[in-house]
């Protein structure tokens, strides 16, 4: 017995030791960067470290009424310790509350004359420099925004304000991210569907054809692999412009009397990425199609089935995994898409990692892009699992 | 030495009731490139009722054959006749007649019961008579419970049945079978083949058999085909494609066989005598061969005399073992005759006499009836 337990624990040893370097690999490149990236989400460090005096002050306040007047003397001597901070802390607490970098400045300006003043002068002269001051909300702002998390910009990321101490649903034109979030599922099961109406012939005939061709064809479905998207991209907007040879062929064919509007619309966006995504759906399912013994078609002829009925009730059921599987990789990658929207859509058609990079890139509110990562993955995320425990069964029923 | 001959067998049928033809090939010829022939000039007649088993080595045609027969491949030339009528061109869905394919071919995303259901219901069979003979056929086959069960969740042997089960529900015409029992073990092949002679007899079916398993096709099958390079070397019944093979071939696949060269020196109706380097031996052939030309003796180790016979047998081989294999119940010696040629001798562990040790002198004797004169030549393409 303890000669058995002996020999498994050395061979869990050794097979530990051996993924050993790949988790630690793993853990330090992949997961650490993604974990502290999507912990600023709830992170509160971007005002804590502007105001670390006032942060620690506020923690002993009871939020009743208005705080102590070293409270106020905290902020005084913090505000006064570096202009950036306090320039920081005026952007940061308007992004939550409009007007608050006014309020910030004017207390920043009167700061600066009260480095000797004591905490009593230090509440009144701040009160007088800007009333706000003097009100609780501002204050309990504050000391919301000081805690060890917020939920400020996780709840932001879905549209999700506090108002007086509620939760409120923006709804309306106020609604800035769910739309955004449910076009995003739009656009990416639009385009899914498209690829499995379109790629399942495709891969149909692939795998059907004699090996020569299929291997011309199946470089014919590759050859947009090779190219660079922006290339690609660059190539869909000059055939689908005003001008271009879309447009010419269909004002000479009679279609239409006017050139289309085809690109920079939904319309481009959907065809451009179908073009991009059609070959991780077709490559899965032509190994899916493939994979069905010849003895399956040869049986259900056999049985009686008229070609027809022999797809319906015998083939396409058991491509069904495959084409399951290379439509959840498009629908997965299209969620996360970004360079086609970007290139060839309009301002209605910005999928939600456009907003992700404009807030990483130009907006610089990290903890609202990591907000948004973190709905994104987390919502993949639930995609894979219900996919997992309701698809996964009715799969393995087939395969 | 006329009476040798008189004890021959009749010409195959000459006596045999009349049988109905149920399907014919007449002059098929089939190539998947243009330039082979892997089926050549293939006529070949199928009773009704009958069980007819295709053997042969792999390679041989036997597939090629079935598939033509079932309507997944096209003969080049020549026509196929069922029931009278040529299914040359008809499509495999209309020609109604079942299979069972080597990997049984159940399909996966339907239960046993959908899958046995699935004929019928191409066929427009309301689903209470569906049920019905669902029901039936399990019993048939003797596996009522599992109809709600995937195949993947049975037995090779229960697969195989129901696979079998699959093929007979909508009573087809004919009945092909593409080695059925290749992917089973040892046991449980000899019990289903034991299980589908029995259903075969039961049921009155016709069935095709295909397997290259020479055991399995003697021990099955009420005829016996056997393939060479897409051509029929011999066609009969079990017993006699064994005692009296048509040629080298048939006589070298089926069962042990020793077989030396010689020259024909005389014959007397079907009796012959071949001088085999040194060694004169009696034998007998259905067809005369002509003296001076080289020919086949072939003679199986298991009819080896011990014993100096009374009267004597005409053909005595004097020997010296060179190896001797213990098999359980018999001994197989191989023996070396004076002019250097090798012959096996299988014989019964009780009627062992004498302890045969390599290196020892012996003599054993054939009958001449169980010795066969073959042609060196086999059918061709
Ligand atoms: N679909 C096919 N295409 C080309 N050649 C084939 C095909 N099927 C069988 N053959 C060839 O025909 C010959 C006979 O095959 P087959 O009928 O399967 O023999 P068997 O079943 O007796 O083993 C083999 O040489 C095989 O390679
Ligand atoms: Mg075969």
């Amino acid at each position: 017995m303890t000669f058995l337990t002996r020999t498994m624990r050395t061979r869990w040893a050794a097979s530990l030791l051996l993924i050993a370097p790949l988790f630690a690999f793993l853990l330090v490149f992949y997961f650490y960067p993604i974990a502290s990236f999507l912990l600023r989400s709830a992170s509160t460090s971007e005002i804590t470290n502007t105001i670390p005096a006032t942060s620690i002050a506020l923690g002993q306040w009871d939020g009743e009424g208005l705080p102590d007047e070293p409270v106020y003397a905290a902020l005084v001597s913090d505000l006064n310790a570096s202009a950036q901070a306090a320039a920081i802390l005026g952007r940061r607490l308007n992004a939550l509350e409009p007007g608050m970098r006014t309020v910030v400045r004017k207390a920043t300006a009167a700061a600066r004359e009260l480095t000797l003043a004591t905490p009593a002068e230090a509440k009144a002269k701040l009160i007088e420099a800007d009333e706000k001051w003097g009100a609780p909300a501002t204050w309990k702002l504050l000391r919301h925004e000081t805690r060890v998390a917020t939920s400020t910009f996780l709840l932001a990321a879905v549209d999700v304000q506090r108002k007086a101490d509620k939760l409120e649903l923006k709804t309306g034109n106020d609604a800035l991210f769910l739309p955004i979030f449910l076009r995003t599922l739009a656009i990416s099961f639009t385009v899914t569907l498209i690829c499995i109406i379109i790629g399942y012939p495709v891969a149909w005939v692939i795998a059907m054809a004699t090996p020569r061709t299929a291997s011309w064809l199946m470089l014919l479905v590759l050859v947009p692999f090779w190219l660079s998207i922006l290339a690609r991209t660059a190539a869909w907007i000059i055939v689908l412009q005003g001008n271009g040879p879309v447009n010419s062929l269909l004002m000479w064919a009679g279609l239409a009397d006017a050139p289309l509007q085809l690109v920079f619309n939904r319309f481009g966006v959907i065809l451009v990425m179908v073009h991009v995504m059609l070959p991780f759906l077709v490559l899965p399912l032509c190994n899916s199609i493939r994979a069905i013994p010849k003895s399956y078609f040869q049986a259900a002829a056999n049985l009686g089935a008229p070609p027809v009925r022999a797809f319906m009730h015998v083939i396409f059921p058991l491509t069904v995994p495959g084409m399951w599987a290379g439509g959840f990789i498009v629908f997965i990658l299209s969620i996360g898409y970004y360079i086609t929207p970007a290139l060839v859509g309009g301002p209605n058609d910005q999928m939600i990692s456009s907003f992700i990079a404009f807030y990483t890139n130009q907006s610089i509110n990290w903890s609202l892009s990591s907000a948004l990562s973190a709905w994104l993955l987390g919502g993949m995320l639930a995609l894979v699992m219900l996919s997992q425990r309701v698809i996964g069964p009715m799969i393995r029923r087939v395969t | 030495m006329t009476g040798l001959a008189q004890r021959l067998p009749d010409d195959a049928g000459a006596h045999a009731p009349a049988k109905k033809v149920l399907c014919s090939f007449s002059k098929v010829n089939k190539s998947y490139d243009g330039k082979t022939r892997v089926v050549a000039d293939l006529d070949l007649d199928i009773f009704q009722g009958e069980f007819l088993t295709l053997l042969g080595p792999s390679g041989s045609g036997k597939t090629t054959t079935l598939m033509m027969l079932a309507g997944f491949e096209q003969p080049n030339e020549g026509s196929i006749e069922l029931d009278g009528t040529s299914i040359v061109g008809v499509p495999a869905y209309l020609r109604n007649i079942g299979m069972v394919f080597q990997n049984y071919a159940l399909f996966p995303h339907m239960t046993v019961a959908q899958n046995l259901a699935f004929p019928l219901r191409m066929r427009g069979v309301g689903k209470v008579e569906r049920e019905q003979r669902v029901k039936n056929i399990l019993d048939v086959v003797r596996l009522p419970e599992v109809a709600d069960r995937r195949p993947t969740q049975l037995s090779g042997g229960q697969q195989q049945r129901i696979a079998l089960a699959r093929a007979l529900i909508f009573e087809p015409r004919l009945v092909l079978m593409d080695e059925p029992l290749g992917a089973l073990d040892k046991q449980l092949r000899e019990h289903m083949q034991i299980e589908i002679r029995q259903l075969h007899e039961r049921l009155g079916i016709t069935v095709v058999y295909v397997t290259h398993d020479q055991s399995e096709a003697l021990t099955m099958s009420d005829r016996v085909a056997v393939f060479a390079h897409g051509k029929i070397q011999q066609i009969a019944a079990p017993n006699d494609i064994y005692e009296r093979p048509a040629n080298a071939f048939v006589a070298d696949f089926i069962g042990d066989n020793n077989q030396l060269r010689g020259i024909v020196k005389g014959h007397e109706g079907h009796e012959h005598e071949v001088d085999c380097g040194g060694v004169t031996v009696r034998a007998v052939s259905e067809h005369q061969h002509q003296i001076g030309t080289e020919v086949l003796v072939a003679f199986r180790p298991e009819n080896a005399v011990l014993d100096h016979p009374i009267p004597p047998l005409p053909n005595k081989f004097d020997v010296q073992v060179s190896e001797k294999i213990y098999l359980g119940d018999h001994l197989r010696l191989r023996c070396r005759l004076a002019n250097g040629d090798v012959i096996t001798v299988k014989i019964s562990n009780k009627a062992q006499r004498g302890d045969f040790a390599p290196g020892s002198a012996t003599s054993f004797y054939w009958s001449g009836l169980d010795c066969h004169v073959l042609s060196t030549e086999i059918a061709k393409l």
